[in-house]
């Protein structure tokens, strides 16, 4: 703790110092943070394999680090939350309020962890707001892949393979209240027994299941105006059926913007799908500022089926 | 007479109608801040209008956020109350929590929880109906709305840069308050003058 105060300190007086000019100090600074950083790293690996546990039970919710062995050189590795009945965690756009939980991982030397997936969320609202975000049992998670290390061969119980996996994590469960909560997990992937792996792949297996799948398509855009935001997309394939949906309940054709800040989440939607074409209109955020090039989209078909997909802003070019 | 009185009173009922109407209107950054009339926690009424010339600090408050706890028991909010206080800024606490739900108190519990925290605000004022919560575009607990001098809101949302419900983040983090104030101070406009609020969702009706 001291060291990370000090660390912060010497960031401060950094920015201090190159509004001065003062180069040359700052280099000695930036050094003195290189060689500072790897201390912290060890004491927090340190500190959290002595705490070597891959289940925390926690106020409200029970988080569990948990991994698959597809191969010897692939795996996957997730966090399973299991909030009480009636609370939830959040997407990674949590909407109005929330947090989205946070996962870090950490891996002995070759290991390699993909980008975290999500799968489709939920609304979730709360008086006249609202949230994004899972009910019950949710696994967020990674596909991660072992390179063969030197002196790596058949052997099972190779003590130089890579194997113990470690999850920083952080999240708020929420009910009408909401509580924070963290947790150092970790799992030696080369003690993982087939029953405990068979049974994770049951849970990657349902989590795949509500992983919204790519979607092509020949165009999509999204413009705003001074209160609005439009989204028009064609879609390589037919969607929909021939005939006009025009929906104004949320509950068969749902669209989630990734991106914070975009949409009101609360407002409904004026949503025209036929065929391949989805017409998207909503209110604006109360904290939108500006349109970024391109955002990203999870539409999600009567609460079964999610497709994801990029809409790039309209320009006068490309129009 | 009869007709007069009449008349009269017609014209008071539109009147406070379109003052209604007018005091709904939502507040918008650089414009006007809307009119409203709360009670505080010592049964006072108190009106945002009546501390024209001063900037005007408020922030949504429940006791029982974890985010909120997250700047009191780090001393950080009562900091920020002391010190712009002392520079004649009215600092107005809101608790926006319906009956019932939590964060909302009662004035002895309220007053006691100003002296408890150390905290400093010129009033707690209660808005249990949501009305002046939902007027700022109030999500969370803490937000923070700051007027001008003039009237005028110039900014709107989180407290500071990091997301998150931990104590330690405070100091790496932009304190928007200051660098809203520190701008005003300047003649300037803040950057930001909109953020993303963190914390609890306001425990609306």
């Amino acid at each position: 703790m001291p060291n990370a105060t000090n660390a912060d300190q010497q960031i401060t007086s950094a920015f201090k110092l190159s509004t001065a000019g003062d180069v040359l100090l700052w280099h000695i600074i930036l050094l003195a943070l290189l060689f500072a950083s790897p201390l912290l790293i060890n004491q927090a690996a340190a500190q959290a394999a002595t705490d070597n546990k891959s289940k925390a039970q926690q106020p409200h919710i029970q988080v569990q680090l948990i991994a698959e062995n597809i191969s010897a050189h692939k795996s996957r590795v997730g966090i399973l939350f299991e909030p009480e009945p009636g609370w939830h965690i959040y997407w990674l756009n949590p909407g109005d309020t929330g947090l989205a939980p946070n996962i870090s991982w950490r891996g002995s030397e070759g290991l390699k962890f993909g980008p975290l997936k999500w799968p489709m969320p939920e609304h979730i609202p709360v008086a006249h707001l609202v949230n994004y975000g899972y009910h019950g049992t949710s696994l967020l998670w990674s596909e991660l892949s072992r390179s063969a290390g030197t002196g790596d061969n058949n052997s099972k119980h190779n003590n130089n393979s890579p194997g113990i996996v470690q999850a920083e994590l952080s999240w708020l469960v929420c009910k009408e209240s909401c509580v924070p909560g963290q947790a150092s997990l970790s799992l030696d992937l080369n003690q993982l027994d087939q029953a405990s792996s068979a049974q994770a792949g049951k849970y990657f297996a349902k989590a795949q299941a509500k992983l919204p799948k790519a979607l092509a398509t020949m165009q999509a855009h999204y413009w705003t105006d001074s209160d609005k935001l439009y989204i028009d997309v064609y879609f390589k394939q037919a969607l929909f059926s021939n005939a006009a949906r025009n929906a104004h309940t949320k509950s068969d054709i749902e669209l989630f913007i990734k991106e914070l800040d975009l949409v009101n989440y609360s407002a409904s939607a004026d949503v025209h799908a036929e065929h391949n074409v989805l017409r998207w209109s909503t209110t604006l955020n109360d904290y939108y500022q500006s349109a970024p090039d391109r955002i990203h989209a999870v539409l999600v078909l009567d609460q079964q089926q999610a497709f994801e997909f990029a809409i790039n802003l309209k320009t006068e070019f490309n129009n | 007479m009869k007709i007069h009185q009449h008349a009269y009173r017609l014209f008071t009922a539109l009147l406070l109608l379109a003052l209604g109407a007018n005091s709904l209107a939502a507040a918008k950054i650089n414009e006007a801040a809307p009119e409203f009339e709360l009670t505080d926690s010592n049964s006072n009424t108190v009106n945002l209008s009546q501390f024209k010339g001063s900037t005007v600090i408020l922030e949504w408050t429940n006791n029982e956020c974890p985010f909120v706890k997250k700047h009191y028991d780090s001393g950080n909010m009562q900091k920020l109350q002391k010190h712009y206080r002392q520079q004649g800024v009215v600092w107005l606490s809101i608790i926006s929590s319906a009956p019932g739900k939590q964060g909302y108190v009662d004035n002895k519990t309220a007053n006691e929880l100003t002296a408890s925290r150390d905290a400093e605000p010129s009033h707690v004022l209660f808005d249990p109906s949501g009305e002046v919560g939902k007027l700022y575009g109030a999500k969370t607990t803490p937000q923070i709305a700051i007027i001008d001098k003039q009237g005028i809101l110039r900014y709107n949302g989180a407290i500071d840069s990091i997301p998150s419900a931990n104590p330690a983040d405070i100091a790496k983090a932009q304190n928007y308050v200051d660098s809203a104030m520190a701008a005003l101070d300047k003649g300037q406009l803040p950057k930001p003058a909109i953020t993303r609020p963190y914390g609890c969702s306001v425990k609306y009706k």
